[in-house]
């Protein structure tokens, strides 16, 4: 009996040893956890767990997500890269923004590391493992331009922020529009302290511009939107960022904005109910980035670990790739865009429409 | 290793930073929140001239930073120390006249205007941008874009700032520095013109913050306004008073205290969904703990 029994285990031991654990992609992501931007950093993590969640048992891989935080700092975001590559030895990183992406470059380079970076508006630098994802700043003040060009906008005036998304959007409008021979008539920069506009309403009042460009966030757009109301001045606005969400549709009431495509009802669902609210703006995003990942992965033999050039590769054959933010694919090397639509805000609602739908509206 | 020997690194460069204002608060008395000023205009110096050539060449039209300058880590950090001379100069003599909480507050102003110049000027700094590219500097014919060499090269500064600091410490020139925080006006009847050694120690200290800019930029590479808040110089000044007052020693210690506990809070193995949280409340009760059972910092020899 007990030989039976020590042949049994021996036997069960052997079977174990030839059951192949599946191979670990390990995935490092820095977000910022705490701080000022800590309600972006968990939405985009609440995205990516979501679909980690979701993920069937029969694939060729295992995905461990380790999170790291940085604060929105970038001694910080230096620190969480290096402990990620040292310690964790991961095999991709996720960084959110461009100026995560731009602390982790110099750290992955030469590392064999796939860098992928949703929500980053730069573009992707010359090392082969290197995928940005999201919308670009030239294709949105694209949009933009041809909106004011199409509504015949002749002179503008632009409320903004200091934000790196800010400075590269005002920068490839300028261009545009000078190309358009529409003139920017004023450029009004705030800073988050700022809360007395109504010397700046009544500066545009003067000058009259056909739009008001706006892509400060709030409370300073909101504040300052209404303040121009009180002096009974009423500006046909146009957001360029997904800042201009967040101002009461009050205020922005006939006014339009670009931005990504709604993200679908489906994933909204599911987030909503796997976290109990609705999601925000990188959640769809670092969600979609996940997927292309897994997506691309799991077309490669699962015998072991792929390196990073086999996933790359296989990353860049994404061809529109449907996920929570529409239809994902490459628009230039390395580079994957969601498509942008123009919103329009009409009784206090957004709603999605074409160029020839807005130009219609504002000519009636 | 990488990950270790980077902490080894931002120790070395916030261990001179700390040494730099421990002169000013330790030393002298006075509580200065100027510092991270100093300190963005060395990193943004360095970034310049390693990342943004063309912009130091407009620079050089103005004799800036001197004739026959080569792009790199060198004319960067002699960039940031002539602004920082000539910066220095003003705000010290100002600061003069200014003591205890108007001290204070009137250089915690500067700090804020430094960081708005950081974040508006977008022709020099390119704003919220950043500048990114910024290149490890080559010592004597050594590349030091190599992790370790580059920690090597960092304690090596940290060596001479501290060398200095105890020749300046240590000499009668220290005991003045000494004398005026305790009692100004007392050394003053002796005949000492106080305004002469505060501004002198206050540009001194500021030299030392410029440099630890500099360092810093070629450690992370990347240099923009975030890095240069007011959050910033608090958790420099949490170094100095956490270490002691008036120990350079102690200062060393509030560097490695500030620079690793997060670091190792990072290791505390606490669920996901709150990790990052607990991560700063566990470091806000370190804090107040040591604060609590020793007011006078690790090694201080008095209390604020």
């Amino acid at each position: 009996m007990k030989k039976l029994i020590v042949l049994i285990t021996l036997l069960f031991s052997v079977l174990a040893a030839f059951a192949a654990d599946k191979p670990v992609i390990k995935v490092g992501v820095v977000v910022p956890l705490s701080g000022n931007m800590a309600f972006l950093g968990e939405n985009a993590r609440s995205g990516m767990l979501l679909r980690k969640k979701e993920m069937s048992a029969n694939t060729h891989f295992d995905y461990q997500l380790i999170f790291e935080d940085d604060e929105f700092v970038p001694a910080k975001t230096n620190m969480a890269v290096r402990k990620l590559k040292a310690l964790d030895n991961i095999d991709v990183l996720v960084t959110l923004w461009a100026n995560s992406y731009d602390v982790a470059m110099p750290l992955i380079k030469g590392s064999h590391i796939v860098h992928m970076s949703p929500e980053c508006w730069a573009n992707p630098t010359g090392y082969p493992y290197d995928f940005v994802l999201g919308g670009a700043c030239d294709d949105y003040a694209s949009m933009m331009a041809n909106a004011l060009n199409a509504l015949h906008a002749k002179k503008i005036a632009v409320f903004s922020s200091q934000a790196s998304y800010n400075t590269l959007f005002h920068k490839a409008l300028s261009q545009k529009l000078e190309k358009m021979k529409i003139t920017i008539a004023d450029f009004h920069m705030t800073n988050s302290e700022t809360r007395d506009f109504r010397t700046y309403a009544l500066k545009l009042e003067e000058i009259k511009p056909d739009i008001l460009v706006v892509t400060a966030g709030v409370p300073m757009a909101e504040i300052a939107l209404r303040q121009m109301h009180q002096i009974g001045y009423h500006p046909l606005v146009a957001g360029g960022t997904a800042d201009f969400l967040d101002i009461n549709h009050e205020v922005t009431d006939g006014g339009f904005y670009v931005l990504t495509i709604p993200t679908t009802d489906a994933f909204e669902k599911k987030f909503q109910s796997a976290y109990k609210h609705s999601s925000v703006y990188p959640a769809a995003n670092a969600y979609d980035t996940l997927s292309v990942l897994i997506n691309a992965c799991e077309q490669l033999p699962g015998k072991s670990k792929p390196s990073a050039e086999a996933i790359s590769n296989q990353l860049r054959k994404t061809q529109e790739f449907s996920g929570a933010m529409g239809n994902t694919s490459f628009t230039a090397p390395n580079k994957l865009s969601c498509p942008l639509a123009y919103y329009l805000i009409q009784d206090g609602k957004s709603k999605v429409v074409t160029l020839d739908e807005l130009v219609k509206f504002y000519n009636k | 290793m990488d990950y270790v020997i980077s902490i080894i690194t931002t120790i070395g460069v916030y261990a001179i930073m700390a040494l730099s204002l421990n002169l000013l608060i330790g030393y002298t008395g006075l509580l200065s929140l100027a510092h991270v000023a100093f300190f963005g205009i060395g990193a943004y110096s360095v970034a310049i001239a390693t990342a943004n050539p063309d912009l130091l060449a407009t620079l050089s039209k103005f004799g800036l930073p001197y004739p026959g300058w080569q792009p790199g880590f060198g004319a960067g950090l002699m960039l940031g120390l002539e602004v920082t001379t000539a910066i220095s100069l003003v705000v010290g003599a100002i600061m003069n006249r200014f003591s205890g909480d108007i001290y204070c507050i009137a250089t915690l102003g500067i700090g804020i205007i430094a960081h708005t110049f950081f974040l508006n000027a977008t022709s020099i700094t390119q704003g919220p941008l950043g500048i990114a590219g910024v290149v490890p500097p080559t010592v004597c014919g050594i590349e030091l874009n190599d992790p370790a060499r580059y920690m090597v090269f960092v304690w090596m500064c940290v060596t001479v700032v501290w060398a200095a600091c105890l020749a300046i410490t240590r000499t009668p020139f220290g005991r003045i520095l000494n004398s005026i925080r305790e009692d100004e006006l007392t050394i003053r009847l002796f005949g000492y013109y106080t305004p002469a050694f505060k501004l002198m120690v206050f540009i001194m200290s500021a030299w030392m913050a410029t440099f630890a800019g500099g360092l810093f930029a070629c450690h992370l590479q990347f240099v923009d306004p975030t890095s240069f808040l007011t959050s910033e110089i608090i958790f420099v000044v949490t170094m100095v008073i956490l270490g002691g007052l008036a120990s350079h020693r102690g200062a060393f210690l509030g560097a490695i205290v500030m620079v690793m506990l997060p670091e190792a809070l990072r290791f505390v193995g606490a669920r996901p969904e709150y990790a990052a949280q607990l991560r700063q409340i566990l470091f806000g009760i370190a804090l107040v703990s040591l604060m609590i059972f020793r007011p006078q910092g690790l090694l201080g020899k008095f209390k604020m």
